[in-house]
């Protein structure tokens, strides 16, 4: 009984304490918890709008990444060749030569003259490529049985020394119609070095 | 039954319930704010902070990934990338050239080869679009034989858009020179 007398004697302290809380909590509420949920909307939108701006630059970044990779690809490509393969006309000439007089023994091919062409590549000098290249066209006259020729041409593409054959021209031998001659243009290709530009220039100007 | 008029009450009674409704509404209503106020601001504290961070993180991917995207179009755009493309085509040409497969043709022509027929010249060129364009010169003897292989080049499916370019037949003798050129399609003897 003394609490509820103690209560009904302070009610209207009670009544004003809790009437204080509620207004505290509803300024509470108005000054910090609704500005809380305005500020975490706030952010939460900016998160979705980041996210949609993030998926659209991941997809351009793979469009432009594919770019790169197809250009790293090439350069790689391009370098290997040149590099590893090509090599200048001081590094390679020479084995070309000694394996094609090889190949046409192996072959039992006759191969008298040999003769041979040199062009620059490009042909405009503004133009920046990386490299320039020399093409040397190899004229190849042959003569022989045609099984022979023809073991002599897989084995000039099988070559490791980047020969192609860029036209065949064929006749049969005086000696009878077992025996072909056959006029093979080979070209291959070397980087060229800066002595290789200047001598078919020289070579270019003389009358 | 008689009413009894006599108050038998040893306190004097006093109405408590509108008091005690008034305390219960006041001090329920305090009690039920102050929950959803310390709840609210538990839990969209808790959002806040999340998105806060995850705010940040995003902010870095967006960094690094202009950051990358920068570096790429700045390879892209460089001249060199042009020049490159150049220079990568012209090497891809040398390539394809150096595919081609002189037995494989040269064992595909034998066999649509008629008997009569000669050749004197065979130059391949590839195309710019890959394909392997041909410039076949020969002799017939007689001429039918020259048309015999025009027919087996129409025929076969390793040859495309054949056209005889010139036939001649040569004075006093049964001999006819021909040219023909052609597109020759090596993987189409793969083709099921």
């Amino acid at each position: 009984m003394r609490l509820e007398q103690a209560v009904f004697r302070h009610l209207p302290t009670i009544l004003i304490a809790g009437a204080v809380a509620v207004a505290l909590n509803l300024v509470l509420y108005f000054t910090a918890v609704s500005r809380l949920d305005r500020f975490t909307r706030s952010v939460k939108a900016e998160v979705k709008a980041n996210q949609a701006q993030i998926e659209q630059l991941e997809a351009r970044d793979r469009e432009v990444s594919k770019g790169v990779d197809h250009v790293r690809a090439n350069k790689q490509v391009v370098d290997d060749l040149t590099g590893k393969i090509l090599l200048t006309k001081g590094q390679r000439l020479v084995e070309v030569q000694k394996t094609l007089a090889a190949l046409a023994e192996a072959h039992r091919l006759q191969l008298d003259t040999i003769g041979y062409s040199y062009s620059i590549y490009p042909t405009d000098q503004k133009m920046a490529w990386g490299h320039r290249f020399l093409e040397v066209g190899i004229a190849v006259p042959v003569s022989g049985p045609y099984q022979e020729l023809k073991g002599f041409m897989r084995d000039i593409q099988d070559s490791p020394q980047f020969l192609s054959i860029s036209s065949l021209n064929l006749a049969t031998s005086a000696q009878g119609a077992a025996l072909i001659q056959a006029n093979l243009a080979l070209v291959t290709y070397f980087v060229a070095t800066e002595q290789d530009i200047r001598d078919l220039a020289v070579k270019g100007k003389r009358p | 039954m008689k009413r009894l008029s006599v108050n038998l009450a040893t306190a004097p009674f006093v109405n408590r319930v509108a008091p005690v409704v008034a305390i219960s509404a006041i001090l329920g209503a305090a009690l039920l704010l102050t929950l959803f106020n310390l709840t609210s601001f538990v839990l969209l504290g808790t959002e806040y902070r999340t998105a806060r961070n995850v705010l940040k993180e995003q902010g870095q991917r967006l960094d690094a990934l202009k950051k990358d995207m920068a570096e790429k179009e700045k390879i892209l755009q460089s001249g060199s990338v042009t020049s490159l493309s150049e220079e990568a085509k012209f090497v891809a040409r040398l390539l394809e050239t150096k595919r081609f497969s002189w037995t494989r043709f040269l064992a595909d022509v034998e066999n649509i080869k008629p008997y009569g027929v000669m050749f004197q010249a065979v130059t391949p060129s590839v195309t710019p679009e890959g394909a392997v364009a041909l410039n076949l010169r020969g002799q017939a003897n007689p001429r039918s034989e020259m048309l015999k292989l025009e027919q087996n080049l129409f025929s076969s499916a390793l040859f495309r858009e054949v056209q005889l370019s010139s036939e001649q037949r040569q004075p006093g003798n049964p001999l006819t020179d021909f040219s023909i050129t052609c597109i020759y399609l090596p993987e189409a003897s793969d083709a099921p």
